[in-house]
């Protein structure tokens, strides 16, 4: 965990710089941009939490095919992770 | 300190580094020179661990770098010829970022980074964002984290790139003291003076083989006792016979 973090926290300290120091004309952008972001986020949380929660409620087979959606979404997110720096190099990925 | 022995990497059926032979003795400035596609990028990610060889072994400090890589990447600092910096990090974020992933304590980061910085003449912007950074000043950055945790070793590929004469001068004279306190440089470099100035040993590489090893009057001796060392250089790898480059322009 604490190794997790010590590669994590430069990415923390940029956000927070980005925050604390924005060069003054982007200081509307940034306030603009991270609220939108922060809505999108909250209505994707908002929908997915409705959209998981009826699914679990059709009896009986509701939980297994939420379980098995939620292991797709994070296998996906982790295919992504994982191959996105060698979009333009993928011989790279076998040196 | 370094002990690289039989080392091959091919891709493919091409061969870019061809059975090498490396012993790099302690407290030494080491010089490796070669042509552009030598192989002399590639050898040096294989020594630090960054490429895994087709064949042979590269023993750092005694410890063998495909058996216990994080101890023997400890011992080593590395600055590589295109380095990334986090652009919205000041200049001490980055050192305690570096200084972390050796495990360091913060307050030594502290201390021991300023001094680094203010010894690469950069401390005065160690908490501005690095953005705002010139190329040089990004390079001293890299140099300062480099030999943040105290390497035994320091590894540099091209370490003029982008420095000023007095910024040259300074890294020349950093390496220098390095090496009398007992820090193993190992250095590629394409600036034949600078190998001439600071190296008390030099390999070649061409076509992916060491064809010379020895100090600078060695080299010179083997070439034919030749004057300058860039004459050395160009007659040691072949590349002594330019085309006439008039008959393109004339033409």
């Amino acid at each position: 965990m604490r190794d997790t973090y010590r590669l994590i926290r430069p990415k923390l300290w940029i956000v927070r710089n980005n925050v604390t120091r924005p060069a003054r004309l982007d200081r509307f952008k940034t306030f603009f941009f991270s609220t939108l972001s922060l809505l999108f986020f909250l209505g994707l949380l908002y929908a997915s939490v409705a959209f998981f929660q009826k699914l679990a409620a059709e009896e009986p087979f509701g939980m297994i095919l939420v379980h098995k959606l939620v292991e797709f979404l994070f296998l996906t997110f982790f295919t992504v992770l994982v191959f996105f720096r060698h979009r333009h190099e993928p011989q790279r990925l076998f040196s | 300190m370094i002990h690289a022995t039989g080392l091959v990497k091919k891709y493919g059926d091409f061969v870019a580094v061809d059975h090498i032979d490396l012993h790099v003795e302690p407290g030494l400035v080491y010089g490796f020179l070669g042509p552009n596609g030598a192989g002399k990028t590639t050898t040096i990610k294989m020594l630090v661990g960054m490429m895994q060889p087709t064949e042979g072994s590269v023993l750092i400090d005694g410890l063998d770098l495909a058996k216990d890589r994080d101890r023997a990447k400890a011992r080593m600092g590395f600055i590589p010829d295109r380095p990334y910096i986090y652009e919205r990090l000041t200049g001490m974020e980055f050192m305690h970022f570096i200084g972390g992933l050796f495990r360091m304590d913060g307050a030594d980061i502290k201390k021991h980074g300023h001094d680094l910085l203010a010894l690469f003449e950069i401390a005065h912007v160690e908490n501005e964002l690095v953005s705002g950074y010139s190329h040089g000043m990004r390079q001293r950055l890299i140099m300062a984290s480099a030999l943040l945790h105290r390497p035994r070793l320091l590894v540099v590929d091209e370490p003029m790139v982008g420095l000023d004469p007095r910024g040259a001068k300074l890294v020349k004279k950093i390496f220098r003291e390095q090496a009398r306190l007992g820090t193993t440089i190992f250095m590629s470099t394409h600036t034949l003076q600078v190998a001439e100035e600071i190296c008390d040993r030099i390999s070649i590489i061409n076509t992916g083989k060491i064809i010379a090893t020895g100090t600078v009057a060695e080299l010179k001796a083997s070439a034919g006792a030749l004057e300058r060392f860039e004459e050395t250089f160009l007659q040691l790898t072949g590349a002594g016979d330019e085309q006439d480059v008039s008959v393109i322009f004339e033409s």
